[in-house]
């Protein structure tokens, strides 16, 4: 631990745009606060409008859907229903990224309240909507289970008979359904012998930890506008999505038709967070409008989010083996996700976050089990965090209660079996990943062990003060590919065309900085596109914080490319040999002189004009087994100050520290946004946040209801560290930093209200009742 | 009576839209938040959540912050609305208002859909206290969500537009 910190300097100022490490003012910046930036709703649409017809029982088997009153309406153009598409010729119904589980709409069964049952089509919303409530659903009852427990036993009632592989990732080629009930997939994972580890530690903890389902309530609700062109059999789909590419394959394979007749357009977004992955509502408004062969938009309210999306619950089992040195030599890790009615992601998450459950932690003997477990609740989804955020809650807080145990610092615990940059993790080598460094450079910033809590004053001693630290090692999505094409123009300005998705990170600006600094030129003369599948090469996912890293990667391969052309039109021109050729600074260098790279490409094409192309692909390996490679890895560190009130259960967090490794910061000030956008919305997860289900409904459907931090919320003594540790392989040395801190909040801020009041609150989110309750009980 | 629930009553309003007079006739059930985007396709107020929680959909009517997906539209008769389109002209005679250029110096926004709002929000913050503390921003802005930055940019956003309004 006593390796240098690299911590930049933070630099608020703009001093030269485009410049790598430096902030530069966001491309789409102007259109954002001037009110101009169209997302989906706000482009000009001619069509129809749907509305979703959703069920209000947690199971049952349709009997029968009546649309005869709601297509008497004045202005109803029609009403579909999972009849409508179950034999139909022109649709192959059910989609999903891993098990093709998901009806477009219930066909036969619905198996959560709120699922899509059908749908109006009609002229205007406000007659769709009105439409909406004329279509009558009966259903025969089925009995439903809620809970992961009660699911997976042999009474249970069963969601899905079986469920068709969707062959699409490698990284799920293996991935079969389970035998157990309700069980759509099982990771197991063990490292050394768990047993002997066991046996061998002097003390053996065990502890239960949960999450709750909730929602990633990003503002602009769900829109996807879908136009069916009847002439040539080919879709135009204008989508919030983050994989675009994806969101193409799969309609294109409902329908039957190649994809290069589906056009994804992704305009940007307000907000996604991972509910925007894969396909969410395209499928069904593609079908709509191939039913009415005109375009149609639906936009679901804000409500809707929560019944198309959600993060699946978590109950996690730690048990961990320790010597009285605070070496942690075996932990096993049971995982049970609530993953809702249909599998989505599933199984890589659970897979992933699987591979991780044990934690930054460098131990010898690990035995992880994780299952993705259907429910009757709405499905989880990809969000922020990727499943990490629910195990390190259970890991984080066990990992304080082993040192409380042994009586050790909690911190000189972490210190003692962080893995290493250079290092091992479950049991094999792991790339350079800046964990220990993002601990480091909290416990520095508060002198951890130099410094303590001043306690209240005597009249005062209801209120406890106490403070907590939690660290996060998170893997990306691997394998993946990105790829980019760069235009150059005779003019010397340059098109960036990539499958990059806009969700608010600022990845347009991250790749023009990389783009202009990759050429030379100023950041003025770059263009990057809004992703369309038409012109747009293939990108995985703007997920799992890579675009940075991969898109960036790609976008480096394609202007070598483009240099390499440029210096062969050059050295043609001249006669001489390449080695005598550069490109640097917008400008191509030879002994004969220097020419700028808009007038070599000028002198190349006739005509009035030409663009000189460079593509660039970049794809990452696939791991092996059961182990789970990735091309770089996530690290951060939160540090919390809480001060408890013993009487109610009331906390506050009176301060914060939130690091995170970005590898290189393309832009401080966009990874500080990262950094602190991700622990706030953490904070939530912390405080607030739950989809609070009764009988399989959930009862708080609304932001009216379900509590997310304000801007009062967020505590006011805060540091944001931007760590740069320098990824190998990184553009630049850059990773993905959008996280991290989702991760290490909430085990935080538990572990220093634990700290505190000797209060372990072991369910999320920690609301003061459960603080209270922990008190009184002296857990 | 179906149909009378879809062809509500209209009403003619006339009211003064971003500086200029707008005469409009409108149905009785028209949110301004429709009336906005649908029928005068002023985009830049966005909706979020509908239930008047998130503060996406904020403007100014009178000077005063108000969701606009509560308001009916009939309503804003004979009144003074500011969304922001109009808010780089309520400023001296510069491009943007300082508060636009201070949330992009900072990045006081990401995903940029609850920006309007919060831009809103903060005028009508700036024009009855110049120069506000942070307890005095986290107090007034209370009502308007942001999702992605986690707020500590957009309250060094206001500050530094109320240093600069007030240089």
């Amino acid at each position: 631990m006593s390796t240098q910190i690299p911590i930049i300097e933070q630099d608020k100022k703009v001093e030269k745009s485009g410049t790598i490490g430096r902030h530069t003012l966001r491309l789409d910046g102007e259109s954002k606060v001037t009110g101009t930036v169209a997302y989906t709703d706000d482009l000009p649409f001619e069509g129809y409008y749907a509305e979703v017809i959703r069920s209000n029982i947690p199971h049952g088997e349709i009997i029968s859907i009546s649309t005869e009153a709601a297509e008497a309406i004045p202005g109803v153009v029609a009403v579909v229903t999972g009849d409508d598409l179950k034999n139909a010729d022109w649709i192959s119904p059910y989609v999903g990224p891993a098990f093709r589980d998901q009806p477009v709409l219930a066909i036969e069964k619905v198996r959560y309240v709120g699922e899509p049952v059908a749908a109006v089509i009609a002229e205007r919303p406000d007659i769709a909507s009105l439409a909406a409530t004329e279509v009558v659903v009966e259903c025969n009852k089925l009995r439903s289970v809620t809970d992961v427990n009660r699911a997976r036993k042999k009474t249970a009632p069963i969601l899905h008979e079986s469920g068709d592989s969707a062959a699409v990732f490698e990284d799920l080629a293996t991935v079969h359904r389970s035998e157990e009930p309700n069980v759509a997939y099982t990771y197991e994972l063990k490292v050394g012998d768990i047993e002997k580890g066991f046996e061998d530690a002097d003390v053996v903890l065990e502890g239960e930890y949960a999450t709750p389902m909730v929602q990633h309530t990003h503002l602009e609700p769900f829109v996807t506008v879908a136009s069916y062109n009847v002439s040539n059999n080919s879709f135009k789909i204008i989508t919030g999505n983050q994989t675009p590419h994806f969101v193409r394959r799969e309609i294109a394979r409902i329908f039957d038709i190649p994809s290069s007749k589906v056009e994804v357009e992704v305009p940007q977004m307000g907000g996604a967070f991972g509910s925007r992955t894969y396909v969410r509502i395209e499928p069904l408004v593609a079908a709509l409008s191939r039913v009415v062969e005109a375009p149609v938009k639906l936009r679901q309210t804000s409500s809707e989010s929560f019944d198309t999306s959600v993060r699946d619950g978590t109950q996690t089992r730690v048990k961990t083996g320790v010597t009285n040195d605070g070496d942690v030599i075996a932990q096993e890790v049971e995982v049970i996700w609530d993953s809702g009615a249909y599998a989505d992601i599933s199984p890589r998450k659970v897979k992933k976050a699987g591979y991780t459950a044990p934690g930054a932690y460098d131990i010898p003997n690990v035995k992880v089990v994780s299952k993705s477990t259907y429910t009757n609740k709405p499905p989880g989804v990809a969000y922020r965090g990727f499943g990490v955020a629910q195990t390190a809650w259970a890991v984080e807080s066990h990992m304080d209660d082993v040192a409380k145990e042994i009586g050790m610092d909690p911190v000189e615990l972490r210190i003692r079996n962080i893995t290493q940059d250079g290092g091992t993790y479950n049991g094999v080598p792991i790339e350079p990943h800046g964990a220990p460094q993002c601990l480091q450079a909290v416990i520095d910033e508060v002198d951890w062990f130099g410094s303590e809590l001043k306690p209240e004053e005597p009249k005062r001693s209801h209120i406890k003060k106490g403070r907590g630290v939690a660290v996060t090692l998170k893997a990306t999505i691997t394998p993946s590919t990105s790829e980019a094409i760069v235009l150059l123009d005779c003019d010397g300005s340059v098109n960036v065309i990539t499958g990059g998705t806009e969700v608010g990170q600022g990845i347009i600006t991250t790749l023009a900085q990389i783009t202009a600094d990759g050429l030379g030129i100023g950041i003025e003369y770059i263009n990057v596109n809004t992703p369309n599948t038409n012109s747009a090469p293939f990108n995985t996912s703007t997920t799992s914080s890579r675009s940075t890293f991969h898109l960036g990667n790609a976008i480096l391969r394609a202007i070598d490319e483009l240099k390499g052309q440029l210096i062969d039109i050059v050295v043609e021109k001249q006669g001489i040999e390449s080695k005598e050729v550069t490109v640097e600074g917008g400008l191509v260098k030879s002994p004969l002189g220097e020419e700028s790279i808009g007038s070599v490409v000028s002198s190349y094409f006739v005509g009035g004009g030409g663009t000189l192309i460079g593509k660039g692909y970049f794809s990452t390996e696939a791991s092996s087994g059961d182990r789970y490679a990735s091309a770089f890895w996530m690290t951060g560190a939160t540090y919390a100050e809480v001060s408890v009130d013993t009487r109610t259960g009331k906390y506050t967090i009176d301060k914060w520290v939130n690091s995170a490794d970005c590898g290189k910061a393309i832009d401080p000030i966009r990874c500080e946004g990262q950094i602190l956008g991700a622990a706030v919305q953490a904070l939530g997860h912390t405080m607030s946040e739950e989809m609070v289900f009764e009988s399989g409904q959930q009862v708080n459907k609304s932001l009216l209801d379900y509590k997310v931090p304000a801007i009062g919320d967020v505590p006011k003594v805060s540091k944001v560290i931007v760590v740069e540790s320098g990824d190998p392989n990184g553009p630049h040395g850059a990773k993905g930093v959008g996280e991290s801190n989702t991760v290490t909040v909430p085990p935080a801020i538990g572990n220093a209200i634990q700290n505190a009041c000797g209060a372990r609150v072991t369910e999320l989110p920690i609301t003061p009742d459960k603080v209270l309750k922990a008190i009184e009980e002296g857990i | 009576m179906m149909d009378n629930y879809i062809e509500a009553t209209r009403h003619e309003i006339k009211f003064i839209l971003n500086g200029e007079e707008c005469v409009i006739e409108i149905p009785a059930n028209l949110t301004l938040v429709e009336l906005l985007r649908q029928e005068l396709r002023l985009i830049g107020t966005t909706e979020g959540c509908g239930v008047g929680v998130c503060g996406c959909c904020t403007v100014l009517i009178d000077g005063k912050v108000v969701a606009s997906c509560l308001e009916l539209a009939v309503n804003v008769d004979g009144k003074v609305v500011l969304t922001i389109e109009g808010l780089a002209d309520t400023y001296q005679d510069s491009e943007f208002h300082p508060l636009q250029d201070s949330f992009r110096e900072y990045e006081g926004f990401q995903c940029g859909y609850c920006t309007p709002g919060m831009l809103m929000a903060s005028k009508a913050l700036l024009d009855q206290n110049r120069d506000p503390s942070d307890d005095d921003i986290r107090e007034f802005l209370s009502e308007n969500i942001c999702r992605c930055t986690g707020y500590d940019s957009i309250i060094e956003a206001v500050k530094s537009a109320a240093k600069e309004m007030n240089a």
